[in-house]
């Protein structure tokens, strides 16, 4: 098999950015004390149609939950780290346990009087050595991440 | 059902993410899958098809043997998926974010 194939299994970090026209201090209340006015709550979450709201308890090891109509609560991870306006990070779990988890870091920085936001989500190697997911022949990074993360968050009914 | 629904789907049994993982260093014959795993043959091809249906894993024939193998294309496909998850969310922020400078 061709090195192309299996590296196709390695799952590195997915970086993506966005410039907004704000100072880092508007873009980060923007993205965490209003996140419930702008996430795409009814496509991006655990309820899916049946989602209401999230939002971000502004501390470390605060969560960060997803409320669905009946009023259930959902946890998809908890603050590690919390420095306004730089920055936060959290781990990452939406629709599973706490572990395994991935992690999800955001960075405003000030660039040409906007504010550029990168989003840093990684965390699948350490993931691969967790118990859970742990397997004597293989790495389980692929298994943990993909599967049992974003396979549980975003798969909807068929 | 879309067609990262159908890739997700089919990950989402541990028999097909192990049947995966043995696909890791190059193409395997059904029985070369099976062995040391505690389900029949038969149930392995069931597995091998859905995960072919889903294109995650591309059949190919030499002589008389059946040889499965992982398809990059498939794998790639699924995870520009969940780089585009991503995209949307941040693509919602901006939205967000840009409102209120309008009037």
């Amino acid at each position: 098999m061709s090195k192309a194939s299996v590296a196709a299994f390695t799952v590195p970090p997915v970086e993506k950015s966005v410039v907004v026209p704000c100072n880092p201090a508007r873009a980060f209340e923007a993205f965490t004390a209003e996140i419930a006015q702008w996430w795409p709550i009814k496509t991006h979450s655990v309820a899916q149609a049946k989602a209401k709201s999230v939002r971000i308890e502004p501390a470390v090891d605060g969560r960060v939950v997803e409320t669905a109509e009946d009023g259930s609560e959902s946890e998809w991870g908890r603050v590690l780290a919390w420095s306004p306006p730089s920055g936060f990070s959290l781990t990452w779990h939406p629709g599973r346990p706490a572990e395994p988890h991935t992690v999800l870091e955001l960075r405003f920085t000030a660039e040409a009087g906007a504010t550029r936001v990168r989003l840093i989500h990684r965390g699948w190697e350490a993931l691969g050595a967790d118990a859970q997911a742990k397997r004597d022949d293989y790495s389980g990074g692929w298994d943990a991440v993909l599967i049992r993360h974003f396979g549980g968050y975003f798969e909807h009914a068929s | 059902m879309s067609y990262h629904n159908i890739a997700l789907a089919a990950l989402s049994d541990p028999t097909r993410r192990e049947i995966l993982e043995k696909l890791r260093d190059g193409p395997r014959a059904v029985g070369e899958i099976a062995a040391g795993m505690t389900i029949s043959r038969p149930a392995v091809s069931q597995h091998l098809k859905l995960l072919k249906d889903a294109g995650l894993v591309a059949e190919t024939r030499q002589g008389t043997r059946h040889y499965f193998a992982i398809a990059p294309e498939g794998i790639g496909a699924l995870r520009a998926y969940l780089d585009e998850l991503w995209g949307d969310a941040l693509a919602a922020f901006a939205r967000h974010v840009e409102k209120e400078r309008k009037p």
